[in-house]
């Protein structure tokens, strides 16, 4: 079992360990009700928002009355698809596309989706998955193996008889970027062995092609992957765009309605404003 | 933006040396150092919280006393313990007082919770407020 420096042994599916004072997920929100009472001390216009992320609604006052479940994704649907493809290197011959409430919320629907009890799901990164990819994996009742890098990937997936799905990570929560090579690499390891891939690929997806002249997402190779619009030259909000093979995206997108992990639909407006200017940022030499 | 977290780098580096961890976009300061450091700064030695907990101390008081919100407290629960410095939006940075400024008060908050550490209640209120009802329950 991983420890801390101090011995401390890492809670279950997170790369840390728990102490005393904030022992579960509970303590948690709780500590966040304390940081939104300071906030509130100090007033707004006193905080400086540090996180790297976008977690406004980039909407007009003139969309207001559009943003509506119903009416919005009449409106924008078509064009939200286009431009994901255009974003994450899809084409709409073969590849479609679904929006998520957050990251989590496209994790934990393609693993409910993709994966049974019992199944072996193997996470592939520079460091360590995700702890939403952990969860989700566990969640379904898979056994998952974590790696590092890609030569324990491959000792890992050469062990198994059989793998059902490879979760692999581009930029780690760590920051640590995965090379095309070893990207490409483990996605041609995990179809030899009939194994889905996908792509965890929630900062990644810009700052790999942008900052690092990496492919898009689905240009990779991978099966399936999302992103999360709150990150990284986007201007939000929080939503994690999911995009991949038609076949599989019609089936994740069915769990994620099922199980109300899907994003609110009036909220495509402002998917296709940030999807458009990311897409206008990356065109700039 | 990656510029501005360099430079926040460049300052931060004299208060906290090679613990410092940098990646091509971000900068970092694991939560195991960030227990560290404010032991050697309290003159605490054994640690009276775990890693996680030194770090979202730190957090909050990065908010409290400078108004800084930082990526902590986003993930519930966060997907890291570690302090993290990204992506940080030159006019967010201007508008604060510079790279300069957001050095001393990483600095300084890591000489708070050092004093602190010789008062573990403390900790917890900072955290939780006074109510703090599920204190003492399991963890490592």
């Amino acid at each position: 079992m991983a420890t801390d420096r101090f011995g401390n042994p890492y809670a279950p599916n997170l790369p840390y360990a728990r102490g005393r004072i904030l022992a579960t997920t509970e303590d948690d929100f709780r500590k966040l009700q304390r940081a939104w009472a300071l906030i509130r001390e100090r007033g707004p216009e006193a905080v400086f928002i540090f996180t790297g992320l976008e977690h406004a609604l980039p909407m007009s006052g003139d969309e207001l009355p559009i943003a509506d479940d119903e009416i919005a994704p009449a409106l924008y649907f078509e064009r939200l698809r286009s431009l994901a493809f255009e974003h994450l290197g899809g084409a709409p011959d073969r590849h479609d596309v679904a929006v998520f409430n957050r990251m989590t919320g496209a994790t934990l629907a393609t693993h409910l989706t993709l994966v049974r009890p019992g199944d072996v799901v193997i996470g592939a990164s520079a460091s360590h998955s995700h702890p939403s990819v952990v969860r989700a994996a566990n969640h379904v009742g898979a056994r998952f193996i974590d790696t590092a890098g890609l030569a324990m990937f491959k000792q890992t997936i050469t062990r198994e008889d059989k793998v059902t799905l490879v979760d692999l990570t581009r930029l780690t929560v760590t920051y640590d970027l995965m090379s095309v090579e070893e990207i490409l690499a483990i996605v041609r390891l995990a179809h030899d062995k009939d194994a889905l891939v996908y792509m965890d690929d929630a900062g990644g997806a810009r700052v790999g092609p942008a900052g690092f002249a990496q492919p898009r997402m689905l240009e990779l190779g991978v099966d399936v992957g999302a992103t999360g619009l709150d990150k990284y030259g986007t201007i939000g909000p929080r939503i994690g765009l999911l995009a991949g093979r038609a076949d599989l995206v019609a089936r994740i997108r069915a769990t994620g309605f099922e199980f109300g992990l899907e994003a609110r639909q009036m909220l495509y407006p402002a998917v296709v404003r940030t999807l458009e200017q990311s897409i206008r940022r990356a065109s700039k030499p | 933006m990656i510029e501005t977290t360099q430079q926040i780098a460049r300052e931060l580096r004299p208060f906290v040396g090679n613990r410092l961890r940098e990646t091509p976009t971000t900068v970092q300061i694991p939560a195991d150092d960030i227990l560290d450091i404010a032991m050697q700064r309290g003159g605490v030695e054994n640690p009276p919280i775990v890693p996680y907990e030194a770090a979202a101390a730190l957090a909050m008081l990065l908010l409290k006393n400078h108004g800084m919100l930082m990526v902590h407290f986003v993930g519930v629960p966060p997907g890291t313990a570690d302090l993290l410095i990204k992506f940080v939006p030159p006019e967010t940075l201007e508008r604060f007082g510079g790279a300069g400024r957001y050095a001393q008060a990483i600095d300084d908050s890591l000489t708070r919770l050092g004093a602190m550490l010789r008062e573990p209640v403390s900790i917890g209120e900072l955290l939780l407020g006074g109510d703090r009802q599920s204190c003492g329950k399991g963890g490592g």
